[in-house]
């Protein structure tokens, strides 16, 4: 037989495209192959075609084996697990391996970013990142919280909800997630668990804004300062309307910290997003139609793919048994924001001063002064893992009052020791636990004893009409030379100022010298409370924080206002009013700023104030279809920079240090930061609004926007830039400062990220989250319940049982118990 | 009779025999059966039908036929599992798919032109 030369030239060239495709390009065949490609992971177990029909016919119920004893999962028409068990610990099982199921990459990705271990999954991005959260050991601040947890009766429980955890990862295909990006999870632990709970608090209540005043100090004078950045804002909506038994504040002290500004800069990123915030309400059965009490609560966040929150039910049963539904983060068992049958509770950030920095005399690279001595600072070196990068390593130093965060500047090397009440054993996921299985808000009450951080506006509502209203969290106390000072300042570490008695970095506090849990604002039985992040009390009675950790006091007014009307009315309030008021879309901002911005039409050119005259009949509503809602959205994201940007930029602060928008809205028209000191005019606020106003238009202009549904685009989209597993676009109403919260800044999204509402009537309590219960991109639950939230509707939070069980869990023999433990 | 000539004959057999189109139907099915576990089954799809086709230029229409049908077969499974939207968003990984499945059989079947 001959051959033919050409044909077997072209068998040789095929031959050397298929190694050479085998060999170099094999990950992205095995990534993109049909059928067994990594990307089309998870198509059979999420889809919602004929097959994934016939198939669970097919198949049944998923069996596994449970180390701890029976228990069930029934998937509801939205994809929540309504698990339920006869012990808890084999509910805890259950709970770890249905998280799992759903949630396994979010789960590790979070876990990974709070550990300084992100880069070994996405490459040299996230080195900054691990090295911030590696030098802050919030590792060994999980740790410390499992010490302090492990002996105590959740300890099993988390011990169990990890193996559940780990009974998935070891015998079910991984998220799709880790195929894309070519890694593998690290097996589940308790302090993986606790690491979450750090992650949550730190994200609420860890920042670096005493550095940000010390910065404003050194550069400003003090009466601007004080104008600027006042102890409190101007306003008669905190928390606490009723005078709260407080005594007088402490004293404050200027510290000049002019070095400090790129250390600032450089930590930043890593605080509490400012604008991040929250609402919730609760209102006594004396004001509602079905004479129960309600409660709404809605926490705003950054928007994620998947969502941040995962919804669950969990049903103990017995005696001492529980029922109770609502949402968690992904990692931790527990139902943080939820209810029971007996009682509904939701929390929003206090926004409370509790983290303190300090300076040390350092006669060395390796030692600093404390108590009249020289100290080695406590050092590691760790190695940060770079996936297709080189290793880079860090050297990790802490002092006796936590970690010790350096960074070269221009003018040298500057640092400064971080307390946090995060840094230590916190006992809050007990505290949760207790949430779960309460039947009164008595009971709220004293499990809220042991929710040691983040600090949160605790509401809650019983079955029998009581209410709750209470502060949550360690608030501590700071003293120089015995005096009891504020903790807004940058403390002399080595003269041992502003230290927090009983609080033991990386270990167990006795928490001796912190605020009395008597003494933190709580009330009891009150008809009706709202909090969305304002202050808490006019007087608190110890310092709390001030005006720069607050938020602005828009939605709160708000949400007042509108409870004061309805009350004041006669007409009790029922579901149908909370839903109304979290779809409530009207901006206490536009309605400060409007008057003012007509008033300046005369210092407009005419394109500018022919827009300007949209405001004029506009009901202050941020709707999607409104175009004068456009011109304020866009008019407020200039108003701060065409007021203080040529002051604050010839100082060399950016716009991160502008002050808080109520305090530019409440300035004189005649004050002197709305001159331009670059002009030998004296401008005054008609020329400063006018001139945010044309930038606006300019930019409405160049991106083509009309109405406000075209700028405020919701667009999520995930970490891994895969089409598939982003979620579809669509125009937003809501604002950052209206009750209905949206916010589109740059890059991030963030506003609502659970609605509930929760009632003990005969309606069924409402819930929704931007997204959907599954992160498998082929699930029908991974962004089902999107547009529902998008368009503020609800689906219902109920306890009943959905119908057939989706996966039994069977009481395992003692080899399978070895085998899984 | 030689190795060679025994070789010969099996092959005629295999190409020309009377089960010979059975056979092809037959590598059909392998193929898409081991691509529905590994990529590499295309591979094996294409360099069996190379090996049972009848000249160069059948092999590798062969070898295009299986990359169509494990095509077809997987657009099907899509379809079935309600995750064809979340295949045609996957941008660069969709033209990848569909290249690798049209691409790689026919290239592996043109083994036929050694004999």
């Amino acid at each position: 037989m001959s051959r033919n030369p050409m044909q077997v030239a072209a068998a040789v060239v095929a031959a050397v495209l298929l190694v050479v495709a085998g060999v170099l390009g094999g990950s992205y065949l095995s990534l993109a192959a049909p059928f067994s490609g990594g990307a089309w992971t998870g198509v059979a177990d999420g889809g919602d075609g004929v097959g994934s029909s016939v198939s669970g016919a097919l198949n049944g119920e998923t069996t596994v084996e449970n180390p701890h004893g029976e228990a069930t999962v029934a998937y509801d028409e939205a994809g929540v697990p309504h698990i339920e068990a006869e012990n808890e610990a084999a509910l805890y099982y259950a709970i770890g391996y249905v998280q799992a199921r759903d949630r396994l990459w979010e789960m590790d990705l979070q876990r990974r970013l709070m550990g300084g271990t992100l880069a070994a999954a996405v490459g040299e991005q996230a080195v900054e990142s691990d090295r911030f959260h590696r030098e802050m050991d919030f590792q060994g601040a999980a740790e410390a919280s499992w010490q302090a947890l492990e002996d105590t009766e959740y300890g099993p429980l988390v011990e169990a909800y990890t193996a559940g955890v780990n009974r998935y990862v070891e015998t079910e295909p991984l998220p799709v997630e880790f195929r894309l990006n070519d890694y593998e999870p690290e097996p589940w632990t308790p302090e993986a668990t606790l690491l979450i709970d750090k992650q949550i608090s730190w994200s609420l209540s860890g920042d670096f804004r005493d550095l940000e005043r010390g910065v404003l100090d050194s550069t400003l004078a003090a009466e601007q300062v004080d104008q600027l950045y006042p102890d409190q804002l101007d306003h008669d909506s905190p928390v606490l309307r009723t005078e709260w038994n407080g005594s007088s504040a402490n004293a404050t002290a200027r510290s000049d910290l002019a070095d400090y500004d790129a250390l600032y800069e450089s930590l930043r990123d890593f605080q509490r997003e400012p604008g991040i915030g929250s609402n919730n309400w609760v209102v006594s059965g004396n004001q509602t139609a079905s004479g129960q009490p309600l409660l709404a609560n809605d926490p705003h966040l950054t928007l994620t793919v998947p969502p941040v929150w995962y919804e669950m039910r969990l049903t103990l049963t017995g005696e001492d048994g529980y029922d109770v539904r609502g949402v968690t983060f992904p990692g931790v068992p527990s139902v943080i924001i939820g209810q029971n049958r007996n009682v509904a509770w939701g929390v929003t950030n206090v926004g409370a001063d509790v983290t303190d920095l300090y300076t040390y005399d350092t006669p060395s690279n390796d030692t600093y002064v404390y108590d009249g001595e020289e100290r080695a600072f406590e050092t590691e070196r760790q190695t940060i893992a770079v996936k297709d990068g080189e290793d880079v390593d860090i050297t990790v130093r802490k002092t006796v009052h936590g970690p010790y965060l350096e960074r070269e500047t221009p003018n040298g090397s500057v640092a400064v020791a971080v307390a946090w009440t995060g840094l230590t054993g916190t006992k809050e996921a007990i505290a949760i636990r207790g949430f779960n299985a309460a039947e009164t808000v008595e009971d709220v009450e004293e499990a809220a004893r042991d929710f040691d951080s983040p600090t949160q506006n605790l509401v809650a509502a019983d079955s029998e009409g009581g209410t709750l209203f209470r502060a949550t969290g360690k608030y501590p106390y700071r003293y120089i030379d015995g005096e009891r000072v504020r903790g807004d300042r940058v403390f002399d570490g080595s003269a041992g100022e502003g230290e927090w008695r009983g609080f033991t970095p990386f270990g167990q506090s006795t928490w001796e010298g912190f605020v009395p849990y008597e003494q933190v604002p709580h009330v009891l039985n009150a008809d009706y409370v709202a909090t969305a992040n304002q202050r808490t009390a006019d007087e608190p009675g110890f310092y709390l924080s001030e005006s720069s950790r607050y938020a602005d006091p828009y939605r709160g007014a708000r949400i007042y206002e509108l409870l004061d009307e309805r009350a004041a009315s006669g007409e009790p309030m029922d579901r149908a009013f909370m839903q109304t008021m979290q779809r409530d879309v009207y901006s206490k901002a536009a309605e400060g700023f409007v008057p003012g911005v007509l008033a300046s039409r005369e210092a407009m050119d005419e394109d500018t104030r022919d827009w300007a005259d949209l405001l004029e009949s506009w009901d202050y509503n941020m709707t999607a279809d409104s175009e004068a809602a456009l011109a304020f959205a866009l008019f407020r994201q200039e108003v701060r920079n065409a007021t203080f940007h040529d002051e604050f930029a010839a100082e060399g602060l950016d716009e991160g240090y502008y002050p808080h928008l109520y305090v530019t809205q409440t300035l004189p028209a005649d004050s002197e930061w709305f001159d331009d000191v670059r002009t030998t005019e004296r401008e005054t606020r008609a020329d400063a609004y006018a001139t945010a106003m044309k930038r606006a238009k300019a930019r409405a202009d160049e991106n083509g926007w009309e109405t406000y549904g075209d700028y405020n685009q919701l667009d999520l989209d995930h970490p891994f830039p895969v089409g598939y597993l982003d979620y579809p676009e669509r125009a937003m109403d809501g604002s950052p400062f209206t009750v209905s919260n949206f916010r589109v800044e740059g890059s991030m999204q963030a506003g609502s990220s659970w609605r509930m509402i929760s009632t003990f009537g005969d309606q069924p309590s409402l819930g929704v989250i931007p997204g959907g219960q599954s992160g498998n991109p082929f699930s029908p639950h991974y962004h089902d319940q999107l547009d529902t939230w998008a368009e503020g509707e609800y689906k219902p939070m109920a306890f009943d049982s959905p119908g057939d069980v989706d996966i039994r869990f069977t009481a395992a023999d003692a080899d399978s118990e070895d085998s899984d433990e | 009779m030689s190795d060679a000539a025994r070789t010969g004959r099996i092959r005629d057999a295999l190409r020309n025999g009377q089960y010979s189109d059975a056979l092809v139907v037959f590598t059909f099915l392998v193929g898409l059966a081991l691509t529905a576990v590994h990529w590499v089954g295309l591979v094996v799809g294409g360099l069996l039908l190379g090996v049972l086709a009848t000249s160069f230029w059948r092999a590798v229409q062969y070898g295009f036929y299986l990359g169509v049908t494990v095509l077809a077969v997987f657009l099907a499974y899509l379809w079935l599992f309600g995750a064809l939207p979340q295949f045609f968003a996957a941008g660069q990984l969709t033209w990848l798919a569909v290249a690798v499945t049209l691409f790689v059989p026919p290239l592996a079947a043109t083994v036929r032109a050694f004999g």
